[in-house]
């Protein structure tokens, strides 16, 4: 009964979307405002239906109804109560369904939210949601039905999740990425609206931006959790492995950074009109090239949905109308920049302009890279992979040098910048006050880790230090005069603040992946009780072995000591850590829990790995300093994201919410 | 007398053998690493490789944290030719000679491979050209400061 | 003008990726592209050196011992479960006159005879590699695989999983060997 109802849900949804994508439009051209408003109410009504059919699947998952062959694939009566629900959308097909419900999510939130656009270009862009949706609800009920039930020879017990999935990040980390990509058709649609409309003004910059930078924010989070999740649950201590379907998510990320960046300079100053339709146009469609990577099995990866081919042609048909359709419209309606620039060499508007460019180069080499193989393959040029070498070799350059001149953005001014030389003497200390800490910082390091001062750490060091130094004190000269009361840094917008986070997340984070990647060590050893292993001061002690049950796995559980050794000092035990061996039963499949000791300054990390003999295992033991940086980076950075989203002039036209009727707000 | 002198002598073997027996197991050693080299340069290089080489099954893997038997057999062969002190270059020749250059996570530069590094190269040198180029002619009027 | 011809440059560059796109997926569909399949890197090349001995007699075997016609090298072991349903059509082939060449990959002798006597012998010999260094130096990364060897030694293609009709038909005969 519920599936059928979910079903049926889901089946309404299409010809509602259709409606929507239509009749709204047809009421733009004939200015006909009842049809124009109509878009509001479908969009009310695709979200309820869409909400049911999700809870239809979600309940059924909850209450092991092995009638849907979905259930049967990927839970099991085992599966504790919150695996069981986010089996939801650990699949192809349930995952898509939650793609198209928060779809219908966000376009609600633009039906309802946005009373201070004109109505003809939020009809518009209601309209573009829609046809999304009609896509992507049509990929799901001809080629992707989750709904499909198994009535005769109905299972009496399930598969299991895959071992890997089991995992609380498995519960987040989906639902974050999916509410990025999909929040980047919000700026899409706004895109598409204003070509259609020839529109492409500061106050369209300003609609744009919170949506926008709030997608973005929740693509950070879902990649950074991504990163943590594959970082504590794979076991190899690895955060980061360049695969396609990472770089899949990467490439939205980059653009829509570039994106929040740019529109900032079209609403303040109504330049990089082009570069902006462009960039919201290409964030939306990489997150759709991304769906299409992972989900057409044209890549192998640890990521990709089982899939076959016939589906990754449909969805590249559609990839090829909405993402062609929308380069197709920005070739023939996209604003052209008449004459010169109008701004100075030096000043804020070239460093976006050159923000934008060094975004734009690092998209370029992840697409390079990860279609490399696809396109050398498809040419009949030979079988390459590219991997990690190429892309951190580009990508270091190019983040420092960004990280470089992002140290400088706050100060500039528009149009033009004329240095004092109070100013200069004040960035020469800043310089130096950033080399001093990085000193200290790499010589500390170096101690600990006895190893040698590394040039190359204390480089990324200074950089990164000399950003957060900057926009610190660019912080505490804009509030000197009223100091830290709540007048003066109430007088500072929102969106500055969602800078100054973001700017310093952006050295935390880059901070932490340099100076982990050069001063991480490992070693594998054999290993028997009580025997010992050292890198640098940690030592680790193997104490025992032993086995645990749990209700779907049985594991080899080992308790390892750690100490801090230090001359002249006692050796003091820090922690214990229990690293295990897992054997989940249902898919018999093996995986490597690793225990992990956290502190912002290093991580201890030891992982299990094959009994060797009697009594001896193969252990791997790692440290690693500052790497929780990198996700404490990202969280301060969509934090900023999200800050600057709030930010009261987007509230401005609140007053004109009563007014019906085409004439809202701007009349120009 | 004799059985008493036989009692006292098992009795003293039977204390000797639960006191080696009880220091023995309080005894920790350290840890032996998993596989000998004969110089740190050699295990340095070997793990190095471990992760330059991509796992032939579990293709988004390295060898280092593949567990397919291919990748253990590769990392036994890895082993034996850092131990024979084969270079880089050989050792990459003689995984992509067998497998493909595939398994190599950095592609041999050639030909094809050379547009990964020349067109992001390119694109950085043609915008700073352009960027340089378009302010040779500009006129911008007063600046403000609104650092926003 | 030419700014608004610089405009479509996004669009051709998207086309040109969603033609290969299209390409690749249709190979797939068709089967003749799988991505997790490597291409072999011997085709081309001579089968590599090796002395292994015999599965059943255990007398050293070499590179003078292979056949001088057209012929099959099969990878394959006891603990091999697609191995067990590739083996009929083996069987058949070999019934046809085909000359096949059997590489028993890291398997225990013993087991292999026992598995041989069971399922039927389509081999002319068995070499046997414990350790897997010929399997090694062919490229072997899982069994089954089977390489396609001319007459004159040299390796002509490299299929990986279970040989069935439609490789036989698809993949073999277009290499124009005689059999």
């Amino acid at each position: 009964m519920i599936p059928e109802i979910g079903h049926f849900s889901l089946l309404l949804c299409l010809p509602l979307a259709l409606v929507m994508a239509v009749v709204p439009l047809i009421g733009v051209a004939a200015k006909n405002i009842v049809w124009m408003r109509f878009a509001s109410t479908l969009a009310i009504m695709q979200w309820v239906l869409l909400f049911l059919s999700f809870l239809a699947l979600s309940y059924s998952f909850f209450i092991d109804d092995f009638t849907v062959k979905l259930v049967t694939l990927h839970s099991n009566t085992a599966l504790p109560w919150y695996f069981k629900l986010s089996a939801v959308w650990g699949n192809h097909e349930g995952s898509l369904l939650l793609w198209v419900f928060i779809l219908a999510s966000w376009t609600l939130a633009v039906g309802l939210a946005s009373s201070s656009i004109p109505l003809v270009m939020k009809t518009r862009v209601l309209s573009v949601l829609a046809m999304i949706s009609v896509g992507f609800l049509a990929f799901i009920i001809f080629t992707s039905n989750p709904f499909d039930r198994s009535l005769i020879m109905t299972p009496s017990e399930g598969n299991d999740l895959n071992p890997l999935l089991q995992d609380i990040g498995l519960i987040i980390h989906p639902p974050m990425l999916y509410i990025g990509y999909v929040g980047f058709s919000v700026a899409f649609a706004f895109a598409i609206a204003a070509l259609l409309e020839g529109r492409f003004d500061a106050e369209w910059a300003r609609w744009t931006r919170p949506w926008t930078n709030i997608a973005w924010a929740f693509l950070t989070v879902g990649i950074a959790l991504g990163s943590w999740w594959a970082y504590y649950e794979l076991g190899w201590g690895g955060w980061w492995f360049w695969d396609p379907v990472e770089n899949a998510s990467l490439m939205p990320w980059l653009a829509g950074a570039a994106l929040v960046h740019s529109l900032s300079a079209t609403e303040k100053r109504g330049v990089f009109k082009s570069w902006t339709i462009l960039l919201a146009l290409l964030a939306f469609s990489l997150s759709l090239l991304g769906t299409f990577l992972v989900r057409s099995g044209i890549l192998v990866s640890v990521h990709a949905f089982a899939s076959d081919p016939e589906r990754g042609l449909f969805i590249l048909a559609f990839l090829f109308i909405v993402v062609g359709g929308s380069l197709l419209l920005y070739a023939l309606k996209a604003p052209i920049m008449k004459g010169g620039a109008v701004f100075a060499l030096i000043s804020r508007e070239n460093l976006l302009l050159i923000n934008n460019v060094l975004f734009a180069i690092a998209l370029t080499v992840v697409l390079l890279g990860t279609l490399f193989p696809l396109v050398s393959t498809a040419l009949d040029l030979g079988s390459y992979s590219v991997g990690a070498p190429y892309f951190n070799a580009m990508f270091a350059p190019l983040g420092l040098l960004t990280v470089f001149i992002m140290g400088f953005a706050p100060f500039i001014a528009w149009n033009r910048f004329t240095l004092l030389k109070q100013q200069s003497r004040q960035w020469i200390l800043h310089l130096l006050l950033a080399i001093f800490l990085a000193m200290l910082l790499v010589s500390g390091l170096s101690h600990q880790y006895v190893a040698d001062f590394n040039f190359l750490a204390f480089f990324i060091a200074s950089l990164c230090l000399w950003l957060a130094v900057n926009t610190l004190s660019h912080f505490f000269f804009r509030i000197k005069h009223g100091g830290l009361s709540f007048h003066s840094l109430s007088q500072l917008s929102l969106s500055y603040y969602g800078m100054v986070i973001a700017h310093i997340g952006m050295a935390v984070m880059i901070l932490g992946i340099g100076i982990t990647s050069i001063y991480e060590s490992q070693k594998d050893v054999r290993m028997a009780i009580s025997d010992n292993v050292s890198i640098n001061s940690y030592r680790y002690q193997l104490s025992e072995i032993s086995s645990v049950t749990a209700s779907n796995y049985d594991a080899t559980r080992a308790s390892v000591n750690v100490y801090h050794d230090s001359a002249g000092e006692p050796s003091r035990l820090i922690t214990t850590l229990y690293p295990e061996k897992r054997f989940y039963r249902a898919s018999r499949n093996m995986m490597t829990e690793a225990g992990i000791d956290a502190s912002l300054s290093r991580d201890l990390y030891v992982s299990l790995g094959e009994q060797l003999e009697p009594g001896v295992w193969a252990v791997r033991v790692h440290v690693k300093p500052l790497v929780r940086c990198i996700w404490l980076g990202a969280i301060l950075i969509s934090l900023g994201a999200i800050l600057a989203t709030f930010d009261k002039r987007y509230k401005r036209s609140s007053a004109a919410r009563s007014e019906p009727g085409l004439g809202s707000p701007s009349n120009h | 007398m004799r059985i008493r002198i036989q009692q006292y002598f098992l009795s003293c073997l039977l204390l000797v053998c639960c006191v080696l027996f009880v220091t023995t197991s309080f005894a920790s050693s350290d840890a032996k690493n998993l596989l000998a080299f004969q110089s740190q340069e050699h295990r340095d290089r070997y793990y190095q490789l471990l992760d330059d080489i991509r796992c032939p099954k579990c293709q988004n893997q390295n060898l280092a944290d593949s567990d397919a038997q291919i990748a253990y057999d590769l990392r036994n062969e890895l082993y034996k030719l850092v131990q024979q002190d084969f270079t880089d270059d050989e050792i990459y020749r003689f995984m992509s000679g067998r497998y493909g250059n595939f398994v190599l996570y950095d592609p041999p530069l050639n030909a094809v491979t050379a547009i990964l590094w020349l067109f992001p190269l390119g694109l950085f040198c043609l915008s700073i050209m352009i960027i340089a180029f378009r302010y040779r002619f500009s006129r911008p009027e007063e600046g403000h400061t609104d650092a926003d | 003008m030419i700014s608004r011809l610089k405009l479509f440059a996004p669009l051709i560059i998207f086309s040109v990726i969603a033609a290969v796109f299209f390409r690749l997926e249709n190979r797939m569909v068709s089967g003749e592209y799988d991505p997790s399949m490597l291409p072999s890197a011997l085709i081309d090349h001579p089968i590599p050196e090796f002395s292994l001995p015999a599965l059943s007699t255990e007398r050293l075997l070499t590179n003078k011992d292979l056949p001088n016609q057209a012929y099959i090298i099969n990878v394959w072991a006891s603990w091999c479960i697609s191995c067990r349903v590739e083996h009929a059509y083996l069987n058949a082939l070999s019934q046809k006159g085909v000359a096949i060449i059997g590489l028993n990959y890291k398997d225990r002798p013993l087991d292999a005879l026992q598995w041989l006597e069971r399922l039927g012998n389509p081999y002319q010999f068995n070499l046997s590699d414990l350790k897997g260094q010929l399997a090694l130096d062919l490229g072997v990364y899982g069994a089954p695989e089977n390489y396609i060897v001319g007459a004159d030694g040299i390796i002509r293609y490299r299929h990986v999983g279970i040989l069935d009709d439609n490789v036989w038909r698809d993949k073999i005969v277009p290499l124009g060997l005689s059999w």
